[in-house]
């Protein structure tokens, strides 16, 4: 911190040495040669210490001042004949300073006399020691307070009550490249020319923050905040104004960053709306309208739901629509397919990991959890998941709290979870590869989806939905199907299920030379030959069966081209039969309904 | 040219001001000022070393810190860089002289690498000269000499600084002495 005026008018004059780095004297103020012993010596070119003796001895310090060893040095009330013989008391500070294109430090010397201020210390005491007393403890508060202030990251200038500086903290140097001399009686204006210097800025009673820029020696404008208050006076002290800037420019960087985030967290938002939109609930079936009934009920509450289904059945998609249904719509759809983690990492990716948990883990990452905090968790294949993250997983289930591998810091999360199989997981429990405990917690609302050849009625519209997405993509957008593409669509048995129909869809389109898909574009026959569907049970043989002979008798059951006849059963029995697989009436035939939950 | 940065130590009332005095103006007075802080006053001389024919020019800045401060942080600002150090005693008053050993130790502490002179003063009012064969300081390396002084009748003052002179030549001569 400069000199600066207090209860006692010290300010009488201030003058300034710049010496290089062989303590030769490069410029002075008009003033200076005024302070030295031998004026004539104190003149650019000659030994500082030729017309300053305080220098001889300080050699080492200053040297070190120049390298960056120390940060200041001063001496206090230095006593010494002036040229006219004539005592004056000097306050002696030097500080390193480096003009911009400059490639070696000088020093900034700054000499302020002290005279008048030793002169009212000695007459406010009775002996030399009462005044010595006074001047050593006001000197250690001066230097106590500016120690406090130089280690303030903020910007501290002081002005006179008309905007002139007179003092300045070591923060004020560094942001605006200024060295002292240079600010010490200029306006505030050089810093910061915009700054507002009517009374209502500086009036304490209703502090007020104002970004400004502050303009560096180099012509840079950092953007700062700044606050102003009065200084009151009293006696020989005028008072002044302090203000206290505080640099924004990492505040700027961390709001454009998480700007930019938002913006990117926005546009992934929208691409996983657009993938949802895309592979979208879509069906006409009735089964899938119970799901989709069921699904709405549980969706706004936080309860855990087990997604059955076989593969390409459009778990994710249930998985997604309850997300979008629910209160966290907002927050973040996490899905973690935990079929493709490699196993020494699933707990790292599922629950993070502290620095230096493992070789290779450089810095602390958070888990699919922590991220999902306040959203959902789509545990994708939760079947595939080791028995060792089985048990964190049902640690977080129950009390929604877990520590990053490596860690000891419990982390708190309120996530809500989905989970999706195609395992039977109660014969996975019973072969005692899946907890039975997990299993339970998992199973509070379980949604089973049909597989498509259970499920007619979804064929026709999932195609033509299909259709009208990839249509877009291929710029094909008037294409129809065709009745006999129509009706292959319909025999075939869909092992792959609805990402099966999606990908003979894609492939047939390409394929398409008309407006219309024809039988011939479907390459679907091969793929049920090669791969046909063997039934788990008798009971999905008969359902399956008797689902074929309704759909070639149109859905007639009685009479002679009735499927009881077909069958060879009594329609009552047939009817009966229905009811007790499940298979039930919809607009487009017959589907298989799955059982309540 | 010599440069040297010599403090003059001691309790108040030594005589340290007026040593100097007598040193550089060739003054002394019985009005008493004490001393605020520091005061620097400079001296050219030109001495010839022991070994060397051709008088060599030395400048000795006298740092004249006033005598018993308890701010012993600001008095070591005073005491950063010395060469050497005048302790001076009162040979009128034995409680300054017991105390010599607290301003060498004060000193030698900010400056380790430095040495000292130490100026018995006042001995114009003793009748008798004053033995000097056994002082605790005697044994300190860093204490090249010790002598009876007299700021009044300026006995043995030009002789301790031409001494201290002496010294900082050999040393630029040979090097540090120690």
């Amino acid at each position: 911190m400069a000199p600066q005026g207090d209860s006692f008018q010290r300010r009488v004059g201030v003058e300034h040495l710049l010496v290089d780095r062989d303590l030769r004297i490069v410029s002075l103020s008009e003033g200076a040669p005024c302070f030295a012993e031998d004026p004539a010596s104190a003149v650019p070119g000659e030994d500082v210490r030729l017309g300053f003796p305080e220098f001889v001895g300080a050699e080492r310090d200053l040297l070190d001042l120049l390298l960056g060893q120390r940060l200041s040095w001063s001496l206090t009330a230095v006593c010494r004949s002036r040229v006219d013989g004539e005592l004056i008391y000097l306050d002696i500070s030097a500080e390193s300073f480096r003009k911009s294109g400059d490639a070696t430090p000088s020093l900034v010397i700054t000499l302020e006399e002290v005279t008048m201020w030793m002169e009212q210390i000695l007459a406010r005491t009775q002996t030399a020691n009462d005044a010595s007393l006074l001047l050593h403890s006001l000197t250690a508060s001066k230097k106590y307070i500016e120690n406090i202030l130089d280690a303030m990251a903020d910007l501290l200038v002081v002005t006179s009550p008309d905007g002139i500086i007179t003092s300045v903290n070591r923060t004020a140097l560094r942001l605006s490249e200024y060295a002292t001399p240079e600010l010490l009686g200029k306006p505030i204006t050089l810093l910061v020319p915009d700054l507002p210097l009517e009374p209502a800025f500086t009036d304490s009673s209703h502090p007020s923050h104002v970004e400004l820029h502050c303009i560096t020696r180099s012509g840079s404008a950092v953007p700062m905040s700044f606050t102003g208050a009065l200084l009151e006076g009293s006696g020989e002290n005028p008072g002044g104004v302090v203000y206290v800037g505080r640099d924004l420019r990492e505040r700027h960087e961390a709001q454009d960053y998480i700007s930019k985030l938002e913006t990117e967290k926005r546009s992934l938002q929208n691409v996983l709306t657009d993938q949802g939109d895309s592979g979208g609930a879509v069906w006409a079936a009735h089964s899938m309208e119970q799901l989709m009934s069921n699904l709405l009920k549980v969706a706004p509450t936080d309860t855990t739901v087990l997604i059955n289904g076989e593969t390409g059945t459009g778990k994710e998609v249930v998985a997604r629509a309850i997300h979008r249904a629910s209160q966290r719509q907002d927050k973040m759809l996490v899905t973690v397919n935990c079929a493709s983690l490699p196993e020494g990492l699933v707990e790292s990716e599922l629950f993070g990991h502290e620095k230096g948990a493992f070789t290779g883990a450089i810095q602390r990452r958070i888990g699919r959890f922590e991220l999902a905090d306040g959203g959902t968790v789509f545990l994708d294949e939760v079947g595939e998941l080791p028995l060792a993250a089985q048990s964190r997983l049902l640690r977080v289930l129950q009390e929604q709290q877990f520590e990053r591998v490596g860690g000891t810091q419990t982390v708190k999360v309120n996530v809500r979870v989905i989970a999706a199989t195609n395992r039977d997981l109660s014969e996975e429990v019973r072969n005692g590869r899946f907890r039975e405990d997990l299993l339970f917690r998992l199973n509070v609302f379980p949604l089973t989806v049909a597989p498509l050849r259970e499920r007619r009625a979804d064929i026709i519209p999932l195609a033509e939905h299909f259709l009208k997405l990839y249509g877009r993509r291929t710029n094909k957008r008037a294409l129809s199907i065709g009745p006999e593409a129509r009706e292959k669509l319909l025999r075939y048995s869909w092992p792959g299920n609805v990402r099966e129909l999606a990908n003979a869809i894609e492939r047939a389109m390409i394929v398409c030379e008309g407006n219309r898909l024809e039988e011939s574009d479907l390459a679907l026959v091969e793929i049920a030959q090669n791969a046909p569907k063997v039934a788990s049970n008798f009971d999905e043989v008969a359902r399956t069966h008797i689902m074929q002979v309704l759909e070639e008798c149109g859905g007639v059951i009685e009479g002679a081209n009735g499927a009881s006849v077909k069958l060879g059963l009594k329609p009552a029995t047939l009817r009966s039969r229905m009811k007790r697989l499940g298979i039930a009436r919809t607009r487009g035939g017959f589907e298989a309904q799955p059982p309540r939950p | 040219m010599i440069l040297a940065k010599i403090c003059v130590l001691g309790d108040i009332s030594v005589g340290k001001t007026s040593l100097i005095r007598r040193y550089v103006d060739r003054e002394f007075s019985d009005a008493y000022l004490s001393t605020v802080g520091v005061k620097i006053s400079r001296k050219f001389v030109k001495l010839a070393g022991v070994h060397d024919e051709s008088p060599r020019e030395i400048q000795m800045v006298l740092w004249d810190l006033e005598g018993g401060s308890t701010f012993h942080d600001v008095s070591e600002s005073y005491l950063q860089g010395a060469h050497a150090a005048v302790i001076v005693g009162d040979l009128t008053r034995l409680d300054t002289i017991d105390r010599i050993e607290n301003h060498l130790d004060h000193f030698l502490k900010v400056n380790p690498r430095a040495w000292a002179v130490v100026a018995l003063n006042k001995s114009d009012a003793l009748a008798e000269k004053p033995d000097l064969s056994s002082n605790s300081w005697d044994s300190r390396k860093a204490v090249i000499q010790t002598m009876c002084t007299s700021a009044r009748s300026g006995g043995g003052v030009d002789r301790l600084f031409e001494e201290i002179g002496m010294h900082l030549i050999s040393e630029h001569t040979d090097g540090p002495a120690r």
